[in-house]
């Protein structure tokens, strides 16, 4: 049977404990270096790798960027372009009368000759219309055209007079959409 | 120090031995992580940049590139919708043009020009009564809308006399000055959404006013300066 001889002097030994400790902690120790050294080198290599692409980039974007400037103009072009349309849908959006006139304009132009239009004022928001009507079909077709869906929203009789010489006389103030 | 080191007691040297390797590893790991990861990452930022640049740039370039046979036309029909200076005078003389045109007789042709509006449009208001058969006179009304530059109409009093149809009217017309700068190299640049398009296709049909430019005349020697 093998004797275990410990032939250490008694100051240069250490307790059991403690060395199985200090095993511990130099396995770690050596475990560590290997993994930091991994760990540079990984970083290095992903550093180095890192820096060639972006070399790589910025040469690619410096030519892009110098065949955007050869195309100058055309930008300009287009920064133009979309001002004005921006500018024309502001435009676009403004009031304006023609649709009214749109609207009114199926009725002045087949009023028959019993009807006279004195004054119509058109703007962006109504029609103002006087009129005088000579016969009552007339004016029953007069005030048929407003009383139709889809031309205006309200339709305000302002004034409404008759006189036997020259028939009716209307004023009306007509809302669009 | 060496003799220092001697004169430990045997356990406390032995971990020194044993923990000294352990603890330069964790230092190099905390100033390697620190140092090392950071100049990683600002790599990794500066190609994500780059990388973006490259596809902005790309498109942008692609884009110009397609464009550049058509924009020349594209830009003159826009200015000429919306003029970059006063048009109070193409105005008024589109409007002449098509009241001519249109067998109506233009009368008090007044021009004014407003301030500048929050979006950058000047204003003109032009003012005039337009005196014609009741056909005419709306045709002309009609046709208001359809000329260069974009004109709208204000207000329109109309009154009948004598079978003819005599229209005061209010038109106002705009004008911009041109974009004071251009996007950055690298900022991206869109196509014309589909709603612009739409608009630019309209305003490619509308009527543009016609210029006439005068050659200069050559010179002439009065032959007999103090004749009769």
């Amino acid at each position: 049977m093998p004797v275990k001889l410990n032939l250490l002097p008694p100051e240069l030994s250490v307790s059991k404990s403690l060395g199985d400790l200090l095993k511990t902690v130099r396995i770690l120790g050596v475990i560590g270096i290997a993994a930091f050294l991994v760990f540079a080198m990984g970083v290095l290599g992903f550093f180095v790798f890192n820096t060639i692409s972006l070399s790589g980039l910025n040469a690619n974007v410096a030519k892009l960027k110098s065949q955007v400037s050869a195309q100058e103009k055309s930008e300009q072009q287009v920064v133009l372009l979309k001002d004005r349309l921006s500018k024309i849908a502001s435009i676009q959006k403004m009031p304006n009368s023609i649709p009214n006139l749109v609207a009114s304009e199926p009725f002045l132009t087949g009023l028959s000759e019993d009807v006279t239009i004195s004054q119509i004022t058109i703007d962006s928001k109504s029609v103002d219309l006087s009129a005088n009507i000579q016969t009552n079909s007339e004016l029953s077709s007069f005030l048929q055209f407003f009383k139709s869906p889809g031309s205006f929203q309200n339709v305000n009789l302002m004034s409404f007079g008759f006189s036997p010489k020259s028939g009716y006389s209307v004023e009306i103030n007509a809302v669009t959409k | 120090m060496n003799k220092l080191f001697k004169d430990l007691p045997e356990s406390v040297r032995q971990t020194l031995s044993a923990g000294t390797p352990l603890l330069i590893v964790v230092i190099l790991f905390v100033v390697a992580g620190k140092f090392g990861v950071s100049k990683v990452l600002d790599l990794r930022s500066r190609i994500t940049a780059a990388d973006n640049s490259t596809t902005i740039l790309t498109q942008k370039l692609q884009l110009l590139q397609e464009v550049s046979p058509t924009i020349a036309t594209s830009t003159s029909v826009s200015t000429s919708a919306v003029p970059v200076a006063n048009s109070s005078l193409i105005v008024s003389s589109q409007l002449k043009t098509l009241a001519l045109a249109d067998g109506v007789v233009l009368s008090s042709v007044k021009s004014t020009s407003g301030a500048a509006t929050a979006n950058g449009l000047h204003q003109v208001a032009v003012s005039f009564t337009a005196q014609g058969p009741q056909s005419s006179v709306f045709n002309f009304l009609n046709d208001i809308s359809k000329i260069a530059p974009i004109t709208i109409i204000d207000k329109i009093l109309l009154s009948e006399n004598a079978g003819n149809l005599s229209t005061d009217l209010s038109v106002k017309s705009y004008w911009a000055d041109l974009p004071k700068t251009i996007p950055l190299i690298d900022a991206p640049i869109s196509d014309l959404t589909s709603a612009e398009k739409e608009t630019l296709a309209k305003i490619a049909n509308l009527t543009q006013p016609t210029f006439t430019t005068l050659s200069p005349s050559g010179t002439n020697t009065n032959q007999s300066p103090f004749g009769q």
